[in-house]
């Protein structure tokens, strides 16, 4: 939010018209500085010289264990001095004009952060419980709940009390406040459409979640070709075509970018950092969590963002993108390098589990194209979601760009699943459903099959998630119930995919981790070749025979 | 009464609430809330640029609240401050975004006050907060 707040400004405030200029405060705990998110965040935050973000710590010395004293003894002040933060600390949590003061302080420093120490007493008020692990958890009690209302000086017997006055006390001040500041800047928003029209607009579709007109122009579309291109080079050109479509589109990596291709690399792009503001190229460090929880930030501030890092690395950064899929975030995150991609590296960097744990968030669409063509079309799709996040799972190697006057189009994407190819002289007698990097490995067993006379079908199935959200008419008319004689392939866990190949059908995947060798030679002894499709595809129709 | 025993009052409002609210659903975390009431009450009533009209006004001061379990401070000053509800599509609707009603039925199934901070289901609620610290980054 911090980081949106500074690029919107300095892309939309004009001389006199100071658009964004909001504040951010956020209230924290024990927990959350213990929690190592915190130490990536605030370090970027420093480093960034966010002076719009405030966060004051509650610092009452109690976690569910008992007394801090047991797991979390570090001088908290020293660490957010060494981020580069403006550390304040206010001794007494009921003292509202050193709270009020603090505050202030924060609102005049510049360039820097703050952090307000807060010195509290949790269960404030509690005769038995404050200061103890008891008031945090768990309801008072009744006799002690009627103890503190007497502390407060409260009506013992009263509940859900609203005192008269209340409602009118806080209507009076942050009411007032508000109702005043919205107003003036109604006022100066509408000056500056008539001045800034073109910009007005932009603030006004991004706040409804609209991308411009013409956002997709210049997409490219790639001709056939056997030896292809890397989905990630494919998504590098998609990208730098989107950003510069859409002013509010931007983004970056947690230190890989240049093996993500996820730089925009066009003229003007510019890196984002405290003195430029404006870049559109954001670079996280390695940082891959608090990377995903600042994506959700920027979508929270309405821009459209996305983050970046090797597929294997997606782990980190799974609690965020989580979250993007509860908040009902149009988020992306681009992970390269799926499969064995990174081949040498061995099974510390293969994802395995990877896709089918993506697969098993509610709400999350996850896309694994099989060609260049089929990475263009789901940036088509992921850019028109505004409600829902997207993870792209893309390859590190070429693939060959498949020849859609051949093969049916690459829109069939925004379907999920699509029949690719049908042999010719009647119905198939065998399905290969493929994703990713093993699509053309399918086609080529296709050529096979049919060269040998057995009638195969080739589906690809970029994404599961939006296949299922098909009717049920086209999903049978893809993966017909009556065809079960089926062969998926997919460099990844074959957990989950019963659901397409049913009981009598065969998966190759994985159900070991990897190893460490050359790309071909794992695809070899992992059985990713178009023979090894052939036999099992020839062992199904057998079956059932 | 003197404005500093309005102010008191209104602190203890939001304490009391808390305790309440997490006494009549038999889970919650009273303790947090009854320590930082002072915290909110400043941030929001005396600091924070929020217009309780309108959630979603660009330009408002964002509240964040990291240790999403202390959720009661939030529902307390949602309701208090009267705040506006809006919809998934930016609408701006009519009806209070935290009601009384919700409060009384903390953690229960539709209430509008629920155990954590929940983006999209709460108007006026910046982020959703579950796992400590995440909030933080996004803040």
């Amino acid at each position: 939010m911090a980081i949106a707040q500074k690029w919107l400004a300095h892309r939309y405030n004009r001389p006199r018209f100071d658009i964004f200029d909001y504040n951010i405060y956020a209230v924290c705990g024990d927990g959350c500085l213990m929690e190592g998110i915190s130490s990536e965040a605030a370090s970027l935050a420093g480093h960034l010289g966010l002076d719009n973000l405030c966060w004051v710590y509650d610092n009452n010395h109690i976690t569910i264990e008992g007394k801090t004293r047991i797991t979390f003894t570090e001088d908290v002040e020293a660490r957010f001095l060494a981020y580069g933060w403006n550390v304040l600390r206010v001794g007494n949590a009921n003292d509202l004009e050193r709270i009020e003061q603090a505050l202030e302080i924060f609102r005049k420093t510049k360039e820097r952060p703050t952090f307000i120490v807060l010195d509290s007493h949790i269960g404030y008020g509690s005769p038995h419980k404050q200061d103890t692990a008891a008031a945090h958890g768990e309801p008072l009690g009744d006799d002690e709940v009627r103890l503190c209302k007497r502390a407060y000086g409260w009506p013992e017997d009263k509940t859900f009390l609203v005192p008269d006055g209340v409602y009118e006390h806080f209507a009076a001040g942050i009411g007032a406040r508000g109702a005043e500041a919205r107003r003036k800047w109604t006022e100066l928003f509408a000056a500056y459409r008539t001045e800034y029209p073109d910009a007005a607009t932009e603030i006004e579709l991004m706040q409804r979640r609209e991308l411009p007109s013409g956002w997709d122009r210049n997409l490219p579309v790639f001709a056939a070709d056997p030896k292809g291109i890397a989905g990630r080079d494919a998504s590098g050109k998609a990208l730098n075509v989107l950003a510069q479509n859409i002013p509010w589109f931007l983004g970056g990596s947690a230190d890989l970018g240049p093996s993500n291709k996820t730089i925009l690399n066009y003229e003007g792009a510019g890196d984002f950092q405290a003195d430029n503001p404006g870049g559109k190229n954001l670079h996280f460090g390695i940082r891959e969590h608090a990377m995903g929880a600042i994506v959700n930030g920027l979508s929270l501030s309405k821009l459209r963002p996305y983050g970046a890092t090797f597929f294997i690395f997606s782990d980190y950064a799974r609690p965020t993108i989580r979250l993007s899929a509860l908040m009902e975030l149009p988020t992306m995150f681009i992970f390269t390098h799926d499969a064995m991609g990174d081949g040498e590296d061995g099974p510390t960097h293969q994802p395995v589990e990877h896709l089918a744990s993506l697969r098993a968030i509610p709400g999350l669409v996850t896309l694994r194209p099989g060609d260049a063509n089929e990475v263009i079309e789901a940036y088509r799709y992921i850019m028109q979601l505004r409600h829902e996040p997207a993870v792209l799972v893309l390859s590190r190697q070429p693939l060959p760009t498949l020849d859609r006057k051949k093969y049916a189009p690459a829109s069939g994407v925004a379907r999920g699943a699509y029949v690719l190819t049908d042999a010719p002289g009647g119905d198939p007698e065998v399905v290969l459903i493929a994703s990713g990097s093993e699509v053309s490995l399918a086609v080529e067993a296709h050529e096979k099959l049919i060269a040998e006379g057995i009638r195969s079908r080739v589906v690809s199935i970029p994404s599961w998630d939006i296949f299922e959200h098909q009717t049920q008419e086209y999903q049978d008319s893809v993966l017909p119930p009556s065809l079960v004689a089926r062969v998926a392939v997919e460099q990844a866990s074959t957990f989950g995919w019963e659901r397409y190949i049913g009981k009598r059908g065969r998966m190759i995947g994985m159900k070991t981790f990897g190893a460490s060798a050359p790309l071909k030679e794992l695809q070899r002894k992992f059985g990713f070749s178009p023979d090894s499709i052939v036999t099992a595809a020839k062992e199904q129709v057998a079956q059932g025979r | 009464m003197t404005d500093e025993e309005m102010t008191g009052l209104a602190i203890n409002t939001i304490r009391t609430l808390s305790i309440d609210a997490v006494q009549q659903a038999k889970s919650g975390h009273p303790g947090t809330p009854m320590a930082l009431a002072p915290l909110i009450y400043t941030i929001w009533n005396r600091v924070m640029r929020f217009d309780p009209e309108d959630p979603i006004w660009p330009n408002r001061d964002r509240f964040v609240l990291s240790n999403g379990h202390a959720s009661m401070l939030l529902w307390s000053a949602l309701h208090l401050t009267r705040t506006k509800a809006v919809n998934a599509d930016y609408e701006r609707l009519g009806h209070a975004s935290v009601s009384l009603d919700d409060i009384r039925h903390f953690r229960q199934l539709d209430s509008k006050a629920p155990g954590h901070p929940e983006y999209h289901w709460v108007s006026g609620v910046e982020t959703t907060t579950g796992p400590l610290g995440k909030a933080l980054r996004r803040a």
